[in-house]
């Protein structure tokens, strides 16, 4: 049983086959033209080589492909095939060709297909594929007669080429920008050129073939496509500009030198003496001595809350102030905590703060005139982290929050102690009389708030809740006074409500001491800000240059 | 004083001086300053967290406690080890679980404490600014009471209006709502400039008391060296 | 670990937490009790974990010999001191007190003293810009109430101190009532985004 030798992967199939079994190649070629051609013979079962085909005749679908020249403007890259310059960089120039002549890399293609040919046998993967061992291809007994027939006539392939050529587009400006440099219209490579002899297979030997082994299984170098744009100088900058401006985002920038002294250097040195000298005046004579300011609606409320408290009342005593504005919150809290401790409350302390306990352990230190001892007047219990998580594990269980003191003394009552005389009865914030807020962070406040005043909001509980704040907290956290019903019950706010409460109360000298001071630097400070910024203003006023009408009416 | 107070007087006296040398410009002394600061916050800030809630919530029940407090602690104690790896960037992952945990807490907290500390009846005070029944109670004068309750609502819906970001109409014309919030958005802002006005003020009060309690440390510190070269009158 | 189990974590401990606002069941209380103490020795390990990068930051710049090394070597050296100190004898010991009263205090309320020539530098400058309506809204309240805040040279100018009342009650917490909302409705929102999985800053 005969067997024919598939052109494109070499194995055999049963000679009736009309299609390979492995490749689905046609093993029989298609007769386009029944009138011209005759009936193919049998294939040769070994691949010719060094065929020289001379076309004998040749049908007209052959004729048709055949072209004389190659098509203008269907030109591949000299870097297509052959893999490219390095860079990808093939400028215009270079890979334009006329219609005429014939690219390099095909030229040279064929050439060295045959040049490889002809030195070396059959290929390995062609002995693979065969089985062969290593021996020239011999030439086939037959050649059948649609491989004899001669190709078409080029000039007759270009004309009719030409019918069917395409004009070329023609890109508008905006769009040619865009084109890639380097990116030119691929061409078909010519056919039937006398240079495109086949030189293995069975078609070896004939030229203007399709050839034998499919472009992608043939072995080369990837084409390199070039990205670049068509870009213009200017485009360019603005490109470089904006890669420095990327690439030095992660870079640290080192410091631009300043220049010596400036204008507002000058400013800030005029304010600091003015302000600094005129406190420091007061402060030093003490000559501005003022009255107490009235006291306010807020500040009444803790005084009549803190009047009305049982003997011995158990007030929860929160310090959340940081050291830094501990100036103020002692001024404005010391007369309110002396009311306290004359009204003999039991104190228990806690922060949110690290350093919140140690400036309790000093606000009461300072507290003169009451001998407020720890573990029986009062209980430090020390920081609780965490911010509102810290805050809603208190209120829900403060027993379990806070174990123990400070010292790391046992504080709560169980059945194995009674626990501090403080937090005696002690089981929830309901159980204390009062819960006082000393803070300075409108955000501590406000979590203070949430956490702690819903469970204030049950029934039957005789719970207040005070806060003694900084003046900056004073906008944010009115609103909660001002709620009805009442959310805060009372308020002090900065060294202004201190002093109030001292004047309610007549003890406490810190907010005395700092008061005529205080009144006279912020008058100082607000004339300073008035008048400097008028003059400032006024003067930058007269330096701008006069405006054209036009140019202001725009 | 003691030799101490004397001595802690005296780096009181030069930290504050060093701290004001900023107002000639940044300069090393008071670099100096805050690093000297940054390091002692640093410390009284791990004590803290290591005396007042390790030790005595960690260490403690695991060492000393019953047997479910042990079990109990011992999720916390791994836990932490595991968010203890956020110090080393290529162990760093494995503390996302406990930060997951702490996150899931906060995001909880947040939320309730928002929902039923703050928006509920903050909203409620609003509705009940025209109270004229506890106007009554607190004795004030109807007629400004009402004149103030309808400017605190319409300056409450107003600054709302100011932080509402809407998409924008697709059509050449914003419709009559979004003219509306515009217009009230505009009215907001001058509610909240009055606001942070107020803010400014208060926080320049508290920065005032401050400079005024450093500076009265500064001349009680320096008073006594100098009445002895003071003339006596 | 993969990223749906933090989130799930993050999504079930949340809820937990956030139902006992509304709920009041024996189970969910006591569970939430123990996440909440859990969360608060979480807590101060972050604080730790803080502390302890900050450390080893200023560690690294003085070993290499970075520029300001030596202010790290000044801040590690603080920093040891106050831990042996405070560590050793206790944050309320005498000598734990002196370091804070001596030198934290000093140094942090002289940087808030600092703010009163800062701020009004900033005032001042302010009056440069083109004003509209809301800056001279903004500084004119600033000015009139740092003028009624304190005693006015000693003079009780009348109607200053009602005026400032009326501001402080009145325009002050209408728009401070807004803000509040608004940062309510924020936090709700960002609360929920997490809850639900949406934001995931934990890394998942």
């Amino acid at each position: 049983m005969g067997e024919i030798r598939c052109p494109m992967c070499g194995k055999s199939n049963p000679a009736e086959s009309e299609v390979c079994q492995f490749c689905q190649a046609r093993l029989i070629p298609l007769v386009f033209s029944p009138a011209k051609s005759e009936p193919p013979e049998s294939v040769p079962d070994e691949i010719p080589a060094g065929i020289d085909a001379a076309p004998t005749g040749e049908s007209d679908w052959l004729l048709d492909l055949r072209p004389d020249e190659s098509i203008p403007g269907e030109e591949l890259p000299v870097d297509f095939v052959v893999g490219g310059s390095e860079d990808g960089n093939a400028p215009l120039d270079e890979t334009h060709t006329s219609a005429d002549d014939v690219p390099d890399w095909l030229a040279r293609l064929p050439g060295e297909w045959t040049k490889e040919a002809e030195a070396e046998p059959l290929s390995d993967w062609l002995k693979m594929e065969t089985g062969e061992t290593e021996q020239p291809p011999s030439k086939p007994a037959e050649v059948t007669d649609w491989l004899s027939q001669p190709l078409p006539d080029e000039g007759q392939v270009e004309n009719t080429e030409s019918e069917f050529e395409l004009a070329p587009g023609e890109f508008p400006s905006w769009l040619e920008v865009f084109r890639p440099v380097g990116d030119e219209p691929q061409t078909v490579p010519a056919r039937g050129t006398p240079e495109s002899i086949e030189s293995s297979g069975p078609l070896a030997g004939l030229s203007g073939v399709l050839s034998a082994e499919p472009d992608h299984a043939r072995p080369r170098k990837s084409p390199t496509y070039s990205l670049k744009l068509r870009v213009s100088a200017n485009q360019r900058t603005h490109a470089d500009l904006l890669q420095g401006l990327i690439e030095s985002e992660g870079r640290a920038q080192p410091l631009p030198q300043r220049r010596g002294i400036s204008s507002q250097h000058v400013l800030r040195w005029a304010i600091a003496c003015v302000l600094w000298g005129a406190v420091l005046w007061s402060v030093i004579t003490g000559k501005q001595e003022a009255p107490l300011p009235a006291y306010t609606e807020e500040t009444a409320e803790v005084n009549r809350l803190i009047s009305q408290l049982p003997g011995e009342a158990r007030v929860l005593l929160a310090f959340d102030y940081e050291p830094g504005l501990s100036a103020e919150m002692e001024a404005a809290a010391t007369a309110v905590v002396d009311h306290l401790m004359l009204r003999g409350a039991y104190l228990t302390l806690v922060s949110t703060s690290p350093t919140g306990p140690i400036l309790a352990e000093r606000f009461l230190k300072n507290q003169t005139g009451h001998h407020y001892t720890s573990e029986v007047n009062y209980v430090n219990l020390g920081y609780i982290p965490g911010g509102a998580i810290g805050l809603l594990g208190f209120v829900e269980n403060p027993q379990r929050m806070l174990p123990y003191t400070l010292d790391m003394v046992a504080a709560w009552e169980s059945e194995a102690q009674p626990g501090l005389r403080a937090l005696q009865g002690v089981q929830r914030m309901n159980d204390f009389e009062m819960l006082m807020v000393i803070v300075d962070d409108p955000d501590l406040a406000r979590a203070w708030v949430e956490q702690v005043q819903p469970q204030l909001n049950e029934p039957d509980t005789l719970t207040s809740l005070v806060m003694v704040t900084s003046a900056q907290v004073e906008a944010v956290m009115r609103p909660y006074f001002e709620a009805n019903p009442r959310q805060v019950h009372g308020f002090v706010f900065g060294l202004r409500g201190g002093a109030a409460y001292a004047q309610l109360t007549g003890r406490g000298e810190l907010p005395r001491t700092y008061w005529g001071p205080y009144g006279f630097g912020l008058v100082v400070a607000a004339l300073l800000i008035l008048i400097g910024g008028l003059v400032l203003s006024s003067v930058s006023l007269l330096a701008r240059p006069p405006q054209v009408k036009g140019e202001a009416n725009q | 004083m003691s030799i101490a107070d004397l001595v802690g007087a005296i780096l009181g006296f030069i930290f504050t001086l060093l701290v004001f040398s900023y107002i000639i410009g940044d300069n090393p002394l008071f670099r100096l300053a805050i690093h000297i600061f940054i390091g002692v916050a640093a410390g009284f800030a791990a004590i803290m967290a290591v005396n007042n809630v390790l030790l005595p919530r960690l260490m403690i029940p695991l060492l000393d406690g019953s047997r479910d407090e042990r079990i109990l602690a011992l999720v916390p104690m791994v836990l932490g080890w595991l968010l203890l790896t956020k110090i080393s960037p290529r162990l760093s992952p494995f503390g996302n679980l406990p930060v997951a945990f702490l996150v899931g807490v906060g995001a909880a907290a947040a939320v309730g404490g928002a929902v039923t500390g703050t928006l509920f009846p903050q909203a409620y005070a609003s509705i009940n600014l025209l109270d004229l029944q506890s106007a009554g109670a607190i004795d004030t004068s109807l007629g400004l009471m009402l004149v103030n309750g309808v400017i605190i609502l319409i300056g409450t819906l107003a600054t709302l209006a100011y932080f509402h970001f809407g998409v924008s109409s697709r059509t050449q014309q914003p419709s009559q709502v979004q003219v509306w919030l515009e217009g009230l958005g505009q009215v907001g802002q001058a509610f909240i400039a009055i606001t942070l006005g107020f803010i400014f003020a208060g926080i320049y009060s508290a920065a005032m008391v401050a400079l005024i309690e450093r500076l009265y440390f500064l001349v009680n510190f320096v008073k006594p060296l100098l009445i002895p070269l003071l003339p006596s009158s | 670990m993969k990223a749906p189990f933090y989130v799930a974590i993050a999504m079930a401990i949340g809820l937990i937490v956030l139902l006992g606002y509304f709920l009041h069941l024996d189970i969910l209380v006591n569970l939430r009790i123990v996440l909440l103490e859990w969360a608060v020795i979480l807590s101060a390990v972050a604080l730790l974990v803080g502390t302890a990068n900050l450390f080893y930051v200023h560690w690294r710049k003085f070993t290499t010999a970075q520029p300001n090394g030596f202010y790290s070597a000044v801040l590690i050296i603080s920093f040891v001191i106050t831990l042996v100190v405070v560590g050793w004898f206790g944050p309320t010991h005498a000598y734990s007190m002196w370091i804070f009263n001596n030198i934290q205090v000093p140094i942090e309320g002289s940087l808030m003293a600092l703010l009163t020539v800062l701020l009004a530098f900033a005032g001042v400058r302010l009056f440069r810009r083109k004003p509209n309506l809301i800056s001279i809204l903004f500084i004119g309240t600033a000015i009139l109430i740092l003028f009624a805040t304190g005693p006015l040279f000693g003079i009780n100018l009348p109607g200053l101190s009602e005026l400032r009342a009326w501001i402080a009650q009145v325009p002050a917490v209408a728009g401070a009532r807004g803000i509040l909302l608004g940062v309510a409705l924020g936090t709700i929102a960002t609360g929920l985004r997490v809850l639900m999985g949406a934001d995931r800053p934990y890394g998942g």
